[in-house]
């Protein structure tokens, strides 16, 4: 169950701690966004079982203890919290048996958004990390090397290139995924 | 200083769940300090779910990680978006070879209503007989031929006309269901120009067209509104763009030449693809 409805949050502790992670609102509001990032990889890192809920449930809490507690270093002091509420999510619900599988139907709506989301991209990209996957039987570094040559770009630079664009129709697909599922 | 094989090593075993708990929170200290660390252990994690899903990976560890996508709905998330990018991947491998340009053309000029695609198919059918039909009209008339009535052409150089310094270079392109996007070039000297393309349309449409030259990529690097139509034959008219050579590089680009509809809408009159060549 998401326990983000327990928590209300105004505008102004919000801002108070958006101004410590930057003085420059955007800079700010940039460094949230990667800071969510981060807790959503640890929580999912330390097998929590909501990982975004746990993300959202630990800012809200950091940000009340804003008013409370002399908080000197903001991304530290979000780490330790994050701990704590890990450790709670684990007391909380234990691990149990494993709930049911998602219907088969999940695979197939995935693709059907992805297909969706690629088409979204611009060509160049589209081409480039169909290209890029293409090659399942062989994470072979040659392949990679033959895409990257062809671009002009290294293969570091390619394998970045790949992964934001990853990055980026994971998002598109997780979006349309629960405006769809949202919306039945 | 750790390497960037030894820093991986690491991540990976964190992503294994195989680190002692103090060595576990130093990591995690690590990439909440550091942006491109923790993206490069989310590489490594993608390639990790990759390696499941293509079974690629060693028993145990498969056995694991399937344990965790049941137990968590992120990364099962993360499981099932890597089987369809496989999946997607799988499939364009065996379909027919495409270009990055061509798709971006098929993109930009899909027409979604049978009107269009009727105006579209109109333009084609002129654009075969266009031709024949213009020297035709043009012997009769007592005009020369132009050699850009010819698509796939060289161009044809004109004196300056008075508003622009440059000479003029006139193309004429066949539309894209004809040539395939591939047929029509056109060639730049060096030096600087006015590029003067014609492009055909299906008459009666002939007030407020506009069009929008694209590069492969989706660049716009001219949109022009407005756009006059004359007659270059018996019941037919072309649409005139003019542009400087120096918007032009050398590349793939399409031209989209829409009109707007009564009802506000607007609709794809024609489709047509060049490419830019350096000549000497």
């Amino acid at each position: 169950m998401s326990r983000k409805a327990q928590f209300v949050l105004t505008q102004e502790p919000f801002d108070r701690f958006l101004a410590r992670l930057d003085t420059d609102r955007e800079e700010a509001g940039k460094k949230y966004e990667a800071l969510r990032r981060k807790l959503i990889t640890f929580f999912r890192c330390r097998d929590c079982p909501e990982a975004e809920d746990l993300t959202d449930e630990t800012i809200d809490r950091v940000i009340r203890k804003q008013g409370e507690e002399d908080i000197q270093e903001v991304i530290p002091y979000v780490l330790a919290f994050a701990r704590r509420v890990a450790s709670e999510a684990h007391r909380r619900e234990p691990p149990g048996p494993p709930p049911p599988a998602p219907p088969p139907e999940g695979g197939e709506r995935q693709l059907q958004i992805l297909d969706g989301c690629m088409d979204l991209l611009p060509p160049t990209e589209r081409a480039l990390i169909l290209d890029y996957y293409q090659h399942e039987k062989s994470q072979k570094v040659e392949d990679k090397r033959r895409i990257a040559s062809a671009m002009g770009i290294a293969p570091t630079a390619l394998r970045v290139r790949a992964y934001r664009i990853r990055r980026q129709l994971e998002n598109c697909v997780a979006r349309k995924f629960n405006e769809t599922t949202e919306g039945r | 200083m750790q390497t960037e094989s030894e820093s991986d090593d690491l991540l990976i075993r964190y992503l294994r769940r195989e680190l002692a708990e103090a060595e576990r929170d130093r990591v995690e200290e690590m990439y909440f300090a550091d942006d491109k660390l923790h993206e490069r252990l989310l590489m490594l994690e993608d390639q990790m779910i990759d390696s499941y899903v293509r079974g690629q990976l060693p028993p145990d560890e498969r056995e694991r990680l399937a344990r965790r996508a049941q137990d968590s709905t992120e990364q099962r998330r993360k499981v099932e978006f890597a089987e369809a990018l496989r999946r997607l991947a799988a499939r364009e491998a065996s379909a027919p070879p495409r270009h990055a340009w061509r798709e971006a053309l098929q993109g930009f000029l899909l027409v979604r209503t049978p009107a269009a695609r009727m105006a579209l198919a109109a333009v084609a059918v002129v654009m075969l007989l266009g031709p024949l039909i213009y020297f035709q009209y043009a012997k009769r008339a007592g005009t020369p031929g132009r050699q850009a009535a010819v698509p796939h052409t060289q161009p044809t150089v004109k004196s300056p006309a008075p508003q622009h310094a440059a000479p003029i270079l006139a193309f004429v392109l066949a539309p894209i269901e004809r040539s395939g996007g591939e047929g029509n070039r056109v060639v730049i000297p060096v030096g600087d120009y006015t590029i003067r393309l014609q492009l055909d349309v299906e008459d009666g449409k002939i007030e407020g067209l506009s069009a929008a030259i694209q590069t492969a990529e989706g660049v716009t690097v001219d949109q022009l509104n407005g756009l006059e139509t004359q007659t270059v034959g018996p019941g037919r008219r072309a649409a005139f763009l003019s542009l400087p050579s120096s918007r032009l590089r050398e590349g793939q680009y399409v031209v989209r030449l829409s009109h707007a509809a009564a009802d506000g809408t607007t609709e794809l009159v024609g489709g047509y693809s060049f490419r830019v060549e350096q000549g000497r």
